[in-house]
């Protein structure tokens, strides 16, 4: 089913080529932000207004998380999302792909293997920066758990599997890395829209951007949480399962 | 003999384009078989079509003896391929990148090593070995495709145009290596280049738009064709009167004149030879050379495709 020395490649190549780096870096980066502006931004607002006095509630470690996931489901999940799209339509644009396929490797596992190695390094990345973002919060704020902050933190990396799954179908049926890409970013951005649409994020695969902050303010049941968590689930294997089908009987 | 590779039949179309037209063909074991052809005339696609990574539309492909499926993997380990193209992952050294390609056969560690230094010593990247491929030039990284395509010790390897891209010396390098696998593994390789093919090749078939014109040992095709070339040249004059006595005559293909010197190619050898050499008697002219030369394999190879132009 995994094909253990591609994968090894595809984590190894992440590596050598910087890519896990800098998707690190950024991770921690907004991690760290995420807290300091939580916590400084009323001093911030209150330097840049002189003339009118400003009164801002005291911020608390949700405003922390809040901001936190915020950054995370945008710049780094279209970071993250953007660099996976190239996964397979570079290895085809640059003929590698010939040279894994004629060996004792199927399609699946060339696949398969792909997209774990996509889910490993978001889920290097996300606990990195989960790990950063708690100690700051900690710091910051004397504490860093909230209720829910479990489910958040599951709902948001389940939400990064299933962009991996979009990611890798869009490199599929893609021809070069730009339009896997634009492709990538399109989906991101049709999801995102879906999130507007009331009472839906529960059903939208890319709906835990919308549901933590109903977490974070005390107004998600449980079972709207299950359901969006089985919904990307299932989206995710949807999404994989389609991508699989035209690689298949792509001619390469 | 056995035979390694089977066509029967092969077709592949691409919109209204027939990239591969009915073409048969029969690989014999442990030879050296050359796929030549212009640009264009379907060689990658039937490349592609055996290694399984471009589906025929109809047609039958067997490899030693086993029908070969599209999207089933079972003939992989039999086979190593190397395309016209061949992508490495620039960041790899070439001893990592034929690690890893003998992990994907699961080769086990105490048999790959070994392997692993014969195959480097072999193409002459030992010193290279654990440089990244990235600063490799193309001769090096069309010597480190024809290692990998062997690392899994495969009983035929199949080569989509190796020196079509290199310089002199590249292409030399890469031939000689080619011609050392001679007796060891099947080989199966398309070109453009005749020279190459003429060189090492048991056998050769030709192709054109995606047809097969001829396909027989090198040593068939030079004998049954039947142009030879001719070249005299005169020390006392007469080229012209003579070339006019030459163009009445039937077994005359083509006649270049150039000074004192006649370029003719003929149908049959024997009666030309006789009929010249009388005729030069006759009309007491001296020859200062004449020599009968060999057809070529380019002279075969444009015959071939303008016949069925």
């Amino acid at each position: 089913m995994l094909n253990v020395s591609f994968l090894k490649k595809e984590i190894k190549e992440s590596v050598k080529t910087s890519r896990i780096l800098i998707l690190l870096a950024l991770f921690v980066f907004f991690a760290i932000v995420s807290s300091l502006t939580a916590r400084y931004m009323n001093e911030l607002l209150s330097l840049m207004s002189t003339d009118i006095i400003i009164t801002f509630p005291e911020p608390t470690l949700t405003d922390a998380w809040m901001q936190f996931f915020k950054n995370t489901s945008s710049l780094c999940l279209i970071v993250y999302l953007i660099m996976m799209t190239g996964t397979v339509a570079q290895e085809k644009a640059k003929g590698s792909i010939m040279l894994v396929l004629t060996k004792r490797v199927s399609r699946f596992n060339f696949l398969f293997s792909k997209f774990v190695g996509g889910v490993v390094i978001f889920s290097v990345c996300y606990a990195a920066s989960i790990l950063v973002s708690g100690l700051y919060t900690q710091i910051l704020f004397s504490g860093f758990a909230y209720d829910g902050l479990g489910m958040s933190l599951l709902l948001f990396w389940m939400m990064g599997v299933f962009f991996t799954a979009v990611a890798v179908f869009a490199s599929v049926i893609s021809k070069t890395p730009t339009t896997a890409a634009l492709l990538g970013f399109a989906a991101y951005a049709l999801f995102s829209i879906l999130n507007t649409i009331r009472g839906f994020s529960q059903y939208n695969p890319a709906g835990a951007s919308a549901l933590v902050n109903e977490i974070l303010q005390g107004g998600s049941t449980t079972s709207s949480q299950l359901i969006c968590l089985a919904v990307t689930a299932v989206a995710a294997i949807l999404m994989f399962s389609a991508g699989y089908g035209v690689f298949k009987k792509q001619e390469i | 003999m056995k035979t390694a590779v089977t066509i029967r039949n092969l077709v592949k179309t691409f919109g209204d384009v027939c990239a591969v037209n009915h073409l048969n063909l029969d690989v014999p074991e442990g030879s050296i078989y050359g796929f030549l052809g212009p640009n264009g005339s379907g060689k990658t696609t039937t490349l592609k079509m055996l290694v399984g990574m471009t589906e025929p539309d109809s047609g039958e492909i067997e490899l030693f003896g086993n029908k070969v499926v599209y999207g089933n993997d079972a003939f992989r380990e039999d086979i190593g391929f190397l395309p016209d193209v061949p992508g490495f992952y620039d960041w790899m050294t070439a001893k990592e990148f034929l690690q890893f390609s003998g992990s994907l056969y699961h080769i086990d560690p105490s048999v790959l090593q070994p392997r692993i230094q014969e195959l480097l010593t072999m193409v002459g990247l030992t010193k290279s070995a654990n440089k990244r491929i990235g600063g490799f030039s193309r001769g090096m990284k069309q010597r480190l495709g024809i290692a990998q395509a062997l690392v899994n010790d495969p009983k035929i390897i199949l080569l989509d145009e190796p020196v079509s891209a290199l310089d002199p010396i590249g292409r030399k390098e890469v031939m000689e290596i080619i011609g050392k696998l001679a007796g060891k593994v099947t080989v199966f390789f398309s070109t453009h280049i005749l020279a190459d093919v003429e060189r090492i090749c048991d056998r050769v078939i030709i192709i054109k738009d995606g047809k097969a014109l001829l396909e027989d040992s090198i040593d068939n095709i030079h004998a049954m064709s039947g142009a030879r070339n001719i070249e005299m040249e005169f020390e006392n004059g007469g080229t012209v009167p003579f070339g006019a006595w030459l163009e009445t005559k039937p077994w005359v293909e083509s006649l270049a004149i150039e000074n004192r010197r006649i370029l003719l190619k003929v149908g049959d050898l024997q009666i030309a030879r006789t009929e010249i050499l009388q005729r030069v008697s006759e009309q007491g002219l001296l020859l200062k050379k004449f020599v009968i030369a060999e057809p070529t394999l380019e002279d075969i190879f444009i015959k071939a495709v303008n016949a069925h132009a």
